[in-house]
């Protein structure tokens, strides 16, 4: 690709940084509100004033707008079990995913790749029940879990959330965009439906898989009201979102360890996208375009 | 005949010597005069007795203890102190009773607690006790979560009244609600709030002058409306976004207001069925009140509309001079560094209450009535024990020990809260919370929300909906007053009157004839 002009690189860039302002600004907000001293999370100011300092200083004399104890407070307060509640979370957002991912996956190629009566309607079928929306979903699911005793057990957590439409609608387009002549020239070399599908089909779905992987994994990572009502205020398997929000009081928030928190909780997140971005893009264009 | 048998065989010894058996051999031939046969009986029996003393006694060191949960939502600053309530409670109740109990504490996100409550009603795994909103209590009554504690045996007082003369009426009164035509007691108040007026000492001296000049005193806060809009006209800059007030438009937020000017939400008819009663001269006066000091005076920041600075913001960046709030934000603003001063909701002008009828004639600025026409809101929490409990009474014993004097002392005089309990409020050591004695003073003088189910709908689905026309000079007052009351008709008090109805029906059906 040629290198632009300096002069349209430089209208670029104005057009991209008040964009890339506008994205960032709230991650901006919650480090620099987890940054500030108790008190200071909702004052519009950012440097310090008459009698105030940066950070604490040894007299104690002014006071200081910005601290790390908001940091050291989440991270090992004896209240808020911080390493458990993040434990939780990426145990039932892991094991979520994985199971997502096997379950479209195979699901994916059945629908993709093999005929049965009815097939077709089925899967409108089941498309169409993405239109209700996902709380309706909830009263029916959770009587369910209730009936199998699986209040305060890692089943309750991951289970209902592993039949996803959307994932068997993104691996089934992009298996249906696989060439059929692999899956024949695999069957004239002896293989069988399992080594078709674990040899020739999951390899080159790999990328698809990734992404609905990670789409799995963030949303069951920040899911708050499931894992609130499966789960008894006494249960071990809190996760990390209902962990936060005892941050919240009857009247008032502690907003600043709130987002220190918050910014703990995003640091795994980010780091699967930064591993795993070249999966994750080419996963968003694979099945874009049909054989 | 076993009967006749064990009676020819028993009699103590003393008994046999008196009947005269001198001759040992002879008495061991005669089973009923053995001596022998008598004490390894004796020995038989106290062995037994023993063995079954300690088997009673092991049986009963062994029993498990009473396992009760109690769910809260209470800040991490505050959950220490509630542990140390509880250890302080589990260790009195053995040395009193000699029995095991264990209180295990569930924290629970304070906003969640309903929905919580609900799905483990749902999931019959109810906490013995919870610590809930005191203005959600009313909905566990009525859904049969939260047990009548009037009814338990071991319940402290003769009757309902008398245990609420303990407390501070407005929030013992969250408790006691009546339904199916029967009035109960659903919990003891554990924490109690109210709003008060928290002013910026800065803003006014920074304007000391012109408040002067207007013949205000810049070292006090007002004490009636009329006097807000004075002091309010002085501090408000709209050009620098200065605003002598700000308030939002909510429901719960105006209940001071409404409360002032003795207005009632709803009451109960003459066939104790409820009514709409949120209308008339003295509801247009409150409303009028609230509204006028935005859109009359326009000292008011307009802190109700969408994306304006909420009145604790406003307040924290000196934005609004005064605003109505509870002690909870006291932490953060003296943390924050600001100069601030609390003193009691302004009240209805004199004159005003007067033209009311809110205070006798003859009612001057000192009397008692104009006194308590600073009448403010309640909020805060509650402690209920579960209908699901299998400890009720120690549950209740809980709640006591909980409200008790020197549990609301200690949480007084280390968290600054307000105590629940009026003999608790009594010399209290209050040097690290000196705000705390003006919210004890409110707190006395607060009335509570109407005792309904459906809180959320009738706050956030009719009544701010409406003032917000109001307050955008969209509808007129007594326009609101009359759809509100309308709309608390149709999607409130029906369904409570329906239940009311049907449960009379189905108590006269139970009765027979005659009675």
């Amino acid at each position: 690709m040629r290198p632009l002009p300096p002069k349209a690189m430089l209208a670029r860039y104005a057009v991209l940084l008040p964009v890339l302002v506008l994205v960032q600004l709230p991650l901006v907000w919650m480090i620099v509100t987890a940054l500030k001293a108790p008190g200071y999370g909702l004052v519009l100011r950012f440097i310090p004033g008459p009698g105030e300092t940066w950070f604490e200083d040894a007299t104690g004399a002014a006071k200081n707008m910005y601290t790390l104890g908001n940091f050291r407070n989440v991270l090992f307060d004896a209240d808020f079990p911080f390493w458990r509640f993040a434990t939780n979370s990426a145990l039932v957002a892991g094991g979520c995913a994985l199971m997502t991912v096997a379950l479209c996956a195979t699901a994916g190629y059945g629908f993709a790749k093999k005929q049965f009566p009815g097939r077709d309607r089925l899967f409108a079928l089941l498309i169409a029940a993405m239109l209700v929306p996902g709380l309706i979903y909830m009263v029916p699911q959770y009587a369910i879990v209730l009936k199998f005793g699986w209040i305060n057990t890692w089943a309750a957590m991951i289970v209902p959330h592993t039949a996803n439409i959307f994932g068997l609608f993104l691996l089934r387009q992009h298996i249906r965009s696989l060439p059929d002549s692999l899956i024949e020239a695999a069957k004239v070399d002896g293989a069988h439906e399992i080594s078709i599908f674990g040899r020739v089909i999951l390899p080159l779905s790999v990328p698809v898989m990734v992404t609905l992987f990670l789409l799995t994994f963030v949303g069951q990572w920040s899911n708050f009201l499931w894992q609130l009502i499966v789960n008894t205020p006494d249960s071990k398997l809190i996760t990390l979102p209902v962990g936060l929000s005892y941050f919240q009081g009857q009247y008032s928030v502690q907003w600043e360890r709130m987002m220190a928190g918050a910014c703990f909780s995003i640091i795994p997140v980010a780091v699967l996208f930064l591993v795993a971005q070249r999966f994750f893009i080419a996963g968003l264009t694979a099945g874009s375009v049909k054989e | 005949m076993r009967s006749s048998g064990v009676g020819r065989w028993s009699g103590p010894l003393s008994e046999r010597k008196r009947r005269g058996c001198p001759d040992q051999r002879e008495c061991r031939r005669q089973p009923p005069c053995a001596p022998v046969w008598q004490a390894a009986l004796a020995g038989l029996v106290r062995v037994l007795s023993c063995a079954g003393f300690l088997l009673v006694a092991g049986a009963l060191a062994a029993a498990p203890p009473a396992r009760l949960t109690l769910w809260q939502g209470f800040k991490f600053s505050e959950v220490p102190m509630l542990r140390r309530n509880v250890d302080e409670f589990v260790a009195e109740y053995r040395q009193r009773t000699g029995r095991e109990v264990v209180i295990e504490i569930g924290q629970v996100p304070f906003s969640d607690m309903v929905k919580r409550l609900k799905s483990a009603a749902l999931a019959r795994q109810m906490p013995d006790m919870a610590i809930i909103d005191a203005n959600s209590m009313v909905q566990l009554a009525f859904g049969g979560v939260a047990l009548p504690l009037d009814t338990l045996p071991n319940f402290p007082a003769a009757s309902i009244d008398e245990l609420r003369a303990r407390y501070v009426p407005g929030a013992f009164d969250t408790n006691v609600i009546t339904f199916k035509g029967e009035r109960h007691l659903y919990g003891l108040p554990a924490q109690t709030t109210t709003l008060a007026l928290f002013w910026n000492k800065g803003m006014f001296r920074a304007k000391a002058k012109e408040l002067r000049e207007a013949g205000l005193d810049p070292e006090r806060a007002p004490r009636d409306w009329d006097e807000v809009v004075r002091y309010g006209k002085v501090l408000t800059e709209p050009s620098k976004n200065l605003y002598g007030f700000g308030m939002n438009n909510s429901f719960w937020f105006s209940m001071p207001f409404y409360n002032q000017y003795g207005v009632e939400i709803v009451r109960r008819n003459e066939a104790g069925l409820l009514e709409a009663a949120f209308r008339g001269p003295r509801a247009e006066a409150a409303v009028n009140r609230r509204v006028g000091l935005y859109r009359e005076h326009g000292i008011e920041g307009g802190a109700w509309r969408e994306g304006a600075l909420d009145p604790d913001q406003g307040f924290l960046n000196q934005r609004y001079a005064m605003i109505l709030v509870g002690p909870w934000q006291i932490e953060n603003f003296r943390s924050s560094g600001l100069d601030f001063g609390v003193a009691l909701v302004p009240r209805v002008p004199l004159a005003e209450a007067k033209a009311l009828g809110l205070v006798p004639p003859d009612a001057d600025e000192n009397s008692t009535a104009v006194h308590a026409l600073s009448a403010s809101n309640i909020g805060g929490q509650n402690i209920m024990v579960s209908t699901s409990s299998k400890h009720p009474d120690i549950a209740l014993e809980f709640a006591l020990h909980f409200t008790s004097e020197k549990v609301q002392r200690a949480w007084a005089e280390e968290l600054g809260q307000i105590p629940i309990l009026l003999a608790a409020q009594q010399n209290l050591k209050l040097d690290k919370f000196p705000e705390v004695p003006v919210f004890i003073e409110q707190i006395n003088l607060a009335k509570p929300l109407p005792a309904l189910p459906y809180g959320g709908v009738l706050e956030t689905e009719i009544v701010n909906p409406e003032m917000n026309l109001v307050l955008q000079g969209r509808q007129t007052a007594a326009q609101a007053l009359e759809r509100i009351c309308a709309q608390i008709e149709r999607r409130v008090l029906k369904p409570v009157n329906d239940a009311e109805m049907a449960a009379r029906a189905e108590i006269r059906a139970k009765t027979p004839s005659g009675n």
